[in-house]
């Protein structure tokens, strides 16, 4: 009898190991059928997934997008003014726009883009591990990211400091009189880390009190749970314009932070791609071309601006030759930038004017600002 | 609740011959202090509703009715729209008919068992799922154009159709119940992810199973042949299903772009209908006497149920990629994110099931073993109809929770329903504007309407399965 039972029970184990192994083989035709999946979406676009790989292995990520049809860009969709989730469920933005200039310098159609909406923390190894082609999500260039993240930061779109705004009402004029504060700040940013440097440098006491976004993080310092709000200054200056209440920004900034597109190290080819496209957007606000009055420049005479919207020059034997910069962008690439998705200045006015931004350091050098970007030539 | 002691000894409730009149003096004001305290209780809950209704009325939903469609699939394209909606139509068809049939079988069975049973009523139904129901109303007040509130009177009236077919289909289709509303599920799958893949993989098991359903009684078990032919025909149903499917291919939208509640429903079913059964096979295999059964599902139940389910998120939306070269193709976050929301929910149900399976009695699977069952059947007929009787309660319970842990799907920047509350409240025209107790109320309406659906209805299922009671 005991036997007997022993042996139902193997039985019965032989039984489970089977169907083990059975959900095993399951799940495993789950993770096939998954990449599918995928491939049957992907198959949507004209793409056979097979040539994105061979030729990533020969030309690189630009060849693989040109491949793919679509630029895959990593951006953010709670980011007021430059990334956002609109009530049509587009995104928006002046980071996703940059997106678009991008997807109209490769594939001449800013439409042809895929945003992914990552979380700060998400940032670096989904660039690394080449989900998405170039990450355009507020990102403050720092030499420990260019290093250890493995990533390669571009052109800089927005120079940023951070700020710190106060009640009007407060008393607090300076960022010394506010010792012993309670300031609210957001985790694992750049923002927090030099909130305690400076401030710690400084001897200014303070408590922080921390929030996962800017959307919890509001409510608190409207109900007066701290004192002092710090975050990029572009960021304070558009959350005080909604606000009900009186807000004064410190004059001291304390930190430089560069934002701008990423793209992953070692992949010079793309990198300059990137660069170059959204470079075109501040060459075009130097040239005073628009989206608007870009077909008036058709029939330009300065040969820099038939250049840089590759149109047809005289050469030095008098033929009509259009220049090829050998980027392995379209020699049109400007041109498609312009018209679809506009200069820098229009991006810039579109996105982050709406908020109460001015442009400040990111005026055109002409203009006193920091705005500055080789010749195209 | 007040009870009498009857002649026969059974405890019984009193106020089913009680008038309104009656009920209140024994419940309520049976004692001073009881008086007082309902007293309490009423002007406390009057004062909430007044001044909750008061604000809801008072507050400009504006955010919520433009961005709606954000709310209800996320980025989902517009033009492809249709597809969640001829889905969805095909699922409350599928499972108005499915539904209908089971509980005619149901009922047939109870009738010829001369045990007393009621036929359901759309009263009854009602009562069911009122909190759903006033969600979709609430939402249709929300709506600005008129298709919406069509497309949901074009899904009652579906659902209703369903129903009347469905009780009055004969038996020999009635027995296909389960299987027709998993072809509505299938036909969801098919019109909005597509007809790859995944699909043809679900569509293949449904076909296996839909044969041996069909030709099972006919076969006679007993010799060879028969034994072979009750795995080959549904085999060869499944391959050929698969085939079809998986050939037919870049039909569906694939959901990178899915969101909002959609999203959230479809990994809550998508984790109780795949965690379950891996969940039952985990129990199982965990009171294996072999050992690399045994330990392999002890380490994995007990590795999923050590480690938090946000460093589980954060390991498949963040650590994985990493570990595959840039080339290899691996599933988009969504995908990963709802497998191991599957394999997290497997494992608390595993440990679920497993107190299920304990509290079934030895002498019950010796008495069967004496009666000459197979182990197999034994595990179907006698001991999991009991284990699962037992633990429905706190199973619901796992369900609820797991469809509430979906919420955490945004720290992977997953847009689910939660998400869009905050994605809401950036937008330009809402931004700082501090609409959040706005947008969170019409979220937590939400989650209740269907957290407290789950609830009644595993309250309803215990009732009616007698645990407790017996």
């Amino acid at each position: 009898m005991i036997r007997r039972g022993n042996a139902l029970k193997r039985t019965a184990g032989v039984v489970m190991a089977l169907g083990l192994v059975a959900t095993a083989c399951s799940s495993s035709s789950d993770g096939d059928a998954d990449s599918n999946t995928s491939d049957s979406v992907a198959a949507e676009e004209p793409v056979d997934t097979e040539v994105v790989e061979s030729t990533q292995s020969e030309g690189g990520r630009l060849a693989a997008v040109q491949a793919a049809g679509a630029v895959e860009c990593g951006g953010n969709d709670t980011l007021p003014g430059f990334g956002i989730i609109d009530a049509d469920g587009a995104f928006s933005g002046f980071d996703i726009d940059f997106c678009k200039v991008v997807a109209a310098a490769v594939l001449g159609d800013s439409e042809a883009v895929n945003v992914t909406p990552l979380v700060a923390a998400q940032r670096f190894p989904t660039l690394q591990s080449g989900e998405i082609d170039v990450l355009i999500r507020n990102t403050t260039w720092t030499a420990s990211r260019d290093g250890a993240e493995q990533a390669n930061f571009l052109q800089t779109t927005f120079f940023d400091g951070q700020g710190f705004m106060v009640r009007s009402d407060s008393g607090i004029a300076s960022l010394e009189d506010a010792a012993n504060t309670t300031i609210c700040v957001l985790q694992g940013t750049t923002t927090l880390l030099n909130l305690n440097a400076v401030l710690g440098d400084r001897g200014i006491p303070f408590t922080p009190l921390e929030f996962e976004s800017n959307d919890e993080l509001q409510p608190a310092f409207v109900a007066e749970q701290c004192e002092v709000w710090t975050s990029d200054a572009s960021q304070l200056a558009s959350f005080a314009a909604n606000l009900d209440i009186d807000t004064t920004v410190l004059p001291d900034i304390i930190s430089k932070e560069p934002l701008g597109p990423v793209v992953a190290d070692g992949d010079t080819e793309w990198a300059q791609v990137v660069n170059w496209a959204v470079m075109a957007t501040i060459q075009a606000e130097e040239f005073g071309i628009t989206s608007e009055n870009i077909d008036s420049f058709a029939d330009s005479e300065d040969s820099g601006i038939r250049r840089f919207l590759g149109l047809p020059i005289e050469d030095d034997d008098g033929n009509a030759v259009v220049a090829e910069v050998g980027l392995g962008l379209p020699t049109d690439f400007a041109s498609n930038i312009i018209s679809q998705v506009g200069n820098y200045g229009e991006i810039f006015e579109r996105n982050l004017a709406p908020l109460g931004l001015e442009r400040g350091p990111n005026a055109l050098w002409t203009e006193g600002g920091l705005m500055y970007v080789p010749p195209f030539r | 609740m007040t009870i009498e002691e009857t002649d026969s000894g059974v405890v019984r409730p009193l106020h089913s011959d009680q008038t309104p009149r009656e009920w209140v003096q024994n419940n309520l004001f049976s004692s001073a202090l009881n008086s007082g305290i309902s007293v309490v209780s009423a002007v406390f809950a009057g004062l909430v509703l007044y001044f909750g209704v008061g604000w809801a009325l008072n507050v400009d939903w504006e955010i919520v009715r433009a961005n709606l469609r954000n709310f209800m699939i996320g980025q989902f394209p517009k033009d492809e729209l249709w597809r969640p909606w001829a889905g969805g139509l095909a699922l409350v068809a599928g499972v108005g008919v499915g539904s209908a049939g089971m509980a005619r079988n149901a009922f047939d069975d109870a009738t010829d068992k001369g045990l007393s049973t009621e036929r359901p009523t759309w009263i009854g139904l009602l009562r069911r799922f009122w909190p759903i129901l006033a969600f979709i109303g609430l939402v249709l007040t929300f709506t600005r154009t008129i298709q919406p509130t069509l497309g949901v009177l074009a899904g009652l009236g579906l659902f209703v159709a369903g129903r009347v077919i469905g009780w009055n289909m004969p038996h020999s289709i009635r027995r296909f119940s389960l299987h027709i509303i998993g072809l509505g599920v299938l036909a969801l799958f098919t019109i909005v992810a597509g007809s790859g893949g995944l699909v043809a993989v679900v569509g293949g098991i449904m076909a296996a199973s839909i044969v041996s359903t069909a030709v099972g009684d006919r076969l006679n078990r007993t010799v060879l042949g028969g034994k072979i032919s009750a795995l080959v025909l549904p085999a060869l149903g499944a391959a050929a299903v698969w085939l079809v499917m998986s050939s037919i291919n870049s039909f569906g939208y694939g959901w990178k772009e899915w969101g909002g509640l959609y999203l959230t429903l479809f990994v809550t079913v998508a984790g109780i209908s795949t965690g379950m059964p891996l969940g039952i096979l985990l129990a199982i295999g965990r009171r294996s006497q072999l050992p690399v059964v045994k330990g392999f599902c002890v380490m994995f139940i007990e590795f999923i149920r050590g480690v938090p389910l946000i460093s589980l998120l954060f390991f498949s939306g963040f650590m994985l990629p990493l570990l595959f070269p840039p080339s290899a193709e691996i599933p988009d976050g969504i995908t990963r994110a709802m497998i191991v929301i599957t394999l997290f929910s497997a494992a608390y149900i595993a440990e679920i099931v497993r107190g299920g399976l304990q509290a079934v009695p030895q002498g019950q699977i010796e008495a069967a073993q004496a009666q000459g069952l197979s182990t197999g059947r034994i595990q179907r007929l006698i001991v999991m109809p009991q284990a699962l009787r037992a633990v429905i309660p706190a199973m619901v319970g796992q369900f609820i929770s797991l469809f509430k842990d979906t919420s955490l799907l945004a720290i992977i920047g997953v847009a689910e329903f939660l998400q869009i509350a905050t994605i809401a409240n950036t937008q330009q025209d809402f931004l700082g504007k501090g609409l959040q107790p706005i947008t969170y109320t019409f979220v937590a309406v939400g989650y209740w309407a269907f957290a407290y659906t789950m609830s009644k209805e595993s309250r309803r299922l215990e009732t009616r399965l007698g645990v407790g009671t017996r």
